[in-house]
């Protein structure tokens, strides 16, 4: 290893236990290491405020800022971009005790990092619909979607979509309202959650996962006979969620 | 989609004018005080249009797409820009990585920023980032390195990047150069420019005992093609701590005073992370620096 | 045609009536919107942690003790946790 590595992993170290003796490595500065541990530290416990103002008002300042430093703790950094640090918050949620009473935590969690990544999410050209006219009809249950970068579904036992609408002026929802699939999307820069029906949530499940339509449609009309295939499609085009939309 | 500003000259390595005020011109900046450009601010900034004569951001903060990036548009319509690096860590030993610097390759492509720069500094150890500017051991390998890492930036953007001192709260047993001197040989090995940061040169100065008006006589006059000012707070041990998030200290006006006679006005950056005040507050001190700036170039 | 793609078809018939919008006006409405609403997290800056020693960083779980508790609006849920299935 060169020197430079060792000198760079003996940071590290002196890092991770600042309170040790590091004189040989720093000399007279060696108490400034603590800067750095303090600094590694907040920075990434601060990186978590711009994902997750929803669970900050469910768990109140002090006790966000708490959990924050202790996700900050034990999870590393794998970006030089910090907004891409804290996707991991719902996993450990879920296996941190002292939310155990608060099972819907975790799942607002990824609910919220979802509407992060799509905040963030690539901008591109959406789909001009007008070119499906020249489909010809009998091809049409072999067209695929590709969704925008910005687009994401979820599921949850709980109605976690309820929660974080009741969070942005809607009405507060019962826990024993049960479980809620989740639209989360990007529209005019601003991130956009919508609790959906099963049916539908089945029919785009299929679609985002890359089947061509007549595929997708089967599990929908399992849950609902009635499934409203144009009402979806047109809800599809209004929300600009499609990239592209090809011929398996 | 893009909006290309036609009129500005791309920067191409190795190939750089003369101007006035420097032998080198080292970026497209205006010779005035600009303004950290905080994303808190910036729909303000975009209503107000204040009398700013440049803004300099971060690019990490304007990676994808979305709204972000759509305002920085309309602030680079406006008013010249530089996009100030935080993540590539040029010197860590591992080698960089390489999605990183193609988003930032792709905002300058899209934004054609008056200036681009970095920091003297690393962030990794194996896959492990620490989000920080930490700094170098001053050996004649960091430097053999940084000089191969500042050229494949360069040549990657086609343009000059200014590389800036970082503040530290250590330093290595293993330093065998001085810093100032280090940053002036990588200057000279890479063809980078520098970005003088004062603040950091004082607190520096501070912490570690290292004279800061000797640092920036040990910087060529013409590589340096930016300065930055900012405020630092007081670890109740009596470390200085660069947090940016007060405002600049007299000690610091002075340095910066003994900057520009050094080097000449280049364009000095106000900057302001921690405890963001309003933006009124902002435009005020980058009025005093106006004031002290135009003095200096009266009697200089 | 088989019953499913006459659906389609037919579905998709009713969308295009619905006139559609155009990728151009799609995509000047994303880029004319400037609903920045988060703050960027990327900084040169040093934190203080109020003015904490980070020795810390090691010993907030060490104590094995958890002095926190939530208060935040997640005191207003109603209803029983019984997770609703599917």
């Amino acid at each position: 290893m060169s020197q430079l590595a060792e000198l760079q992993r003996a940071f590290e170290a002196a890092v991770a236990d600042p309170e040790a003796d590091w004189q040989s490595l720093f000399g007279r500065t060696c108490r400034g290491v603590v800067a750095y541990a303090n600094n590694s530290l907040f920075n990434r416990a601060g990186a978590l405020d711009d994902a997750y103002p929803v669970i900050r008002q469910m768990v109140g300042d002090e006790f966000f800022e708490a959990l924050a430093r202790e996700y900050a703790r034990t999870t590393p950094s794998t970006s030089p971009d910090l907004n891409r640090y804290g996707g991991m918050l719902g996993d450990f949620l879920a296996g941190f005790a002292p939310v155990a009473h608060l099972p819907y935590l975790p799942d607002m969690a990824r609910l919220e990092w979802a509407g992060h990544l799509a905040y963030y999410a690539e901008d591109r050209l959406v789909y001009d619909w007008s070119r499906l006219a020249s489909i010809p009809p009998e091809q049409m249950a072999r067209l695929r979607f590709r969704f925008l970068p910005d687009c994401a579904l979820l599921y949850s036992p709980y109605p976690v979509a309820s929660i974080w609408l009741a969070h942005h002026g809607g009405e507060w929802p019962s826990l024993d309202q049960g479980a809620e699939w989740v639209w989360v999307q990007r529209q005019q820069g601003k991130v956009t959650v919508e609790a959906i029906t099963p049916d539908r949530a089945a029919w785009l499940r299929g679609l985002m996962a890359g089947m061509p339509l007549e595929l997708a449609i089967p599990a929908a009309l399992d849950i609902n006979p009635e499934f409203p295939l144009s009402a979806a499609l047109a809800a599809l085009m209004t929300a600009q969620a499609i990239e592209e939309i090809d011929l398996l | 989609m893009a909006k290309r500003a036609a009129w500005l000259p791309v920067f191409v390595v190795g190939s750089v004018e003369k101007s006035e005020m420097n032998a080198v011109r080292l970026t497209n900046l205006p010779s005035q005080m600009g303004l950290g450009l905080r994303l808190p601010h910036i729909r303000q900034i975009l209503a107000e249009k204040p009398a700013v004569a440049w803004f300099e951001t971060h690019p990490e903060n304007f990676f994808g797409g979305g709204a972000n990036i759509a305002a920085l548009e309309a602030v680079r319509v406006e008013w010249p820009l530089s996009l100030h690096g935080v993540g590539m860590g040029l010197g860590s030993a591992v080698a960089p990585d390489a999605g990183h610097l193609e988003q930032v390759a792709s905002l300058v492509e899209r934004l054609q920023p008056a200036a681009v720069s970095e920091h003297l500094c690393w962030n990794r150890v194996g896959a492990h980032y620490f989000n920080d500017l930490l700094p170098m051991p001053y050996t004649d390998e960091a430097l053999a390195l940084l000089v191969e890492r500042v050229d494949a930036v360069q040549s990657r953007l086609r343009r000059t990047i200014l590389i800036e001192n970082v503040s530290s709260y250590i330093e290595f047993t293993a330093d065998i150069w001085a810093e100032a001197d280090f940053l002036a040989e990588l200057a000279r090995r890479s063809g980078c420019g520098i970005l003088l940061d004062v603040n950091n040169f004082y607190v520096n100065q501070c912490n570690l005992g290292r004279d800061a008006r000797q640092a920036m006589d040990a910087l060529p006059v013409a590589v340096v093609g930016e300065i930055h000012i900012a405020g630092f707070e007081t670890r109740d041990d009596g470390m200085l701590l660069d947090t940016h998030g007060t405002p600049v200290c007299e000690a610091v006006w002075q340095l910066l005073d003994y900057a520009w006679q050094r080097f000449g006005p280049v364009p000095t950056l106000l900057e302001r992370d921690t405890h963001l005040p309003p933006l009124a507050d902002l435009l005020a001190e980058v009025a005093i620096g106006e004031e002290r700036m135009a003095r200096h170039v009266a009697t200089g | 045609m088989s019953k499913q793609t006459t659906l389609i078809s037919t579905a998709i018939a009713g969308v295009l009536a619905l006139g559609v919008a155009t990728a151009a006006q799609a995509e000047e409405a994303k880029e004319k919107c400037y609903g920045v609403s988060k703050a960027g997290q990327n900084d040169c800056a040093s934190k203080d942690g109020g003015h904490s020693c980070a020795g810390q960083s090691k010993k907030d779980m060490d104590k094995n003790e958890w002095k926190y508790v939530a208060k935040g609006t997640c005191e207003k849920m109603k209803g029983s946790l019984k997770p609703g299935g599917q």
